[in-house]
């Protein structure tokens, strides 16, 4: 092996990613005679390591802050999602109830019970009244 | 605790499944988020948003995935994202990138200098020599994290290394 392949596979080689027996000894073979092939590999193994030394620690208050945001987090969310749902369901029955209103001006077949209270007969009419009745604003007919 | 026991961990009691992510992964997402911005506040704020992202998103994980591939992805983006955020309110540029040369024999200033070396590096080098170097991700590994060709890993690799050598060179002289 020459020189220029040994430095094409020299990183290669200290990041343990040749996976054959071969090419390794090869290149094991070629640095014990060539210096400046190993001052290359020493180079780069420095570089490995220093960086690999220059990892930094966690604080000690960080997992508990994480893990202290995450469930206030999923309080939010119950909550977010809470909310539209009691939204819709009330928009939902003012806009029932706003329809109806809309509605009552024309005649509608309700029980006797019903017209009373909505305010279209007297409780003695009512007791009065068998089946249904067609009550309006004005009344019943 | 392997990928699949932590995910089957999250199936059956969340909670425990996050707490365990968390005490597994807290230093590496810490470390990735200070050295891409170089300040312990920025820093946790970051890990903070990396932790929570991967609770929001671990209902969306695929399981043909590894776990601590989609972990890793997460926190090198969010950090990345970070980052160029940062890049772009200030008009200075970062103070950890411009920290002195350490002297030789004094292993924390050595250690600052390093520091301050992958500090000064393009972010996709960055990534790279820190994801091989510091959390000794194999190229394939890396490739699958940041969706590249493994023949972009290794050039950046290549690159990286050759840019952190350049700023410690004087210290090379003392040290190799």
């Amino acid at each position: 092996m020459t020189c220029d392949v040994i430095r094409k596979n020299i990183a290669r080689y200290v990041d343990n990613e040749l996976w054959e027996e071969e090419n390794i000894a090869r290149i094991e073979a070629h640095m014990n005679g060539c210096a400046s092939c190993r001052a290359e590999r020493d180079a780069l193994l420095s570089i490995k390591h220093r960086v690999a030394g220059s990892r930094y620690a966690a604080p000690a208050g960080l997992a508990a802050r994480v893990l202290t945001a995450h469930r206030k987090g999923a309080q939010g969310s119950t909550i977010r999602t809470a909310l539209p749902l009691f939204s819709a369901a009330g928009i939902a029955a003012a806009a029932a109830l706003l329809v109806g209103a809309l509605n009552f001006t024309a005649p509608r077949r309700v029980s006797p019970v019903t017209g009373y209270l909505l305010g279209s007969v007297s409780i003695a009419e009512a007791a009065c009244l068998d089946g249904t009745i067609a009550i309006t604003k004005q009344g019943y007919k | 605790m392997n990928d699949n026991e932590i995910i089957d961990m999250l199936r059956t009691d969340a909670d425990a499944g996050f707490r365990e992510i968390v005490a597994q992964r807290q230093h590496m997402v810490y470390s990735m988020a200070r050295s891409f911005l170089h300040d312990s506040t920025e820093a946790e704020d970051t890990a903070q948003e990396v932790f929570l992202k991967i609770f929001r998103g671990i209902g969306s994980f695929r399981a043909e995935a590894k776990l601590s591939t989609w972990i890793y992805r997460i926190t090198v983006t969010t950090c990345m994202n970070a980052a160029r955020k940062k890049k772009r309110s200030r008009s200075v540029p970062m103070d950890d990138a411009h920290l002195p040369a350490a002297a030789p024999h004094e292993i924390d200033e050595t250690r600052s200098a390093v520091r301050a070396a992958i500090a000064k590096l393009p972010e996709q080098f960055r990534a790279v020599v820190l994801l091989k170097d510091m959390e000794d991700k194999s190229y394939k590994e890396i490739a699958a994290i940041l969706r590249l060709p493994i023949g972009t890993v290794e050039s950046r690799l290549h690159r990286a290394r050759m840019l952190i050598r350049e700023s410690l060179g004087a210290e090379d002289r003392y040290d190799l």
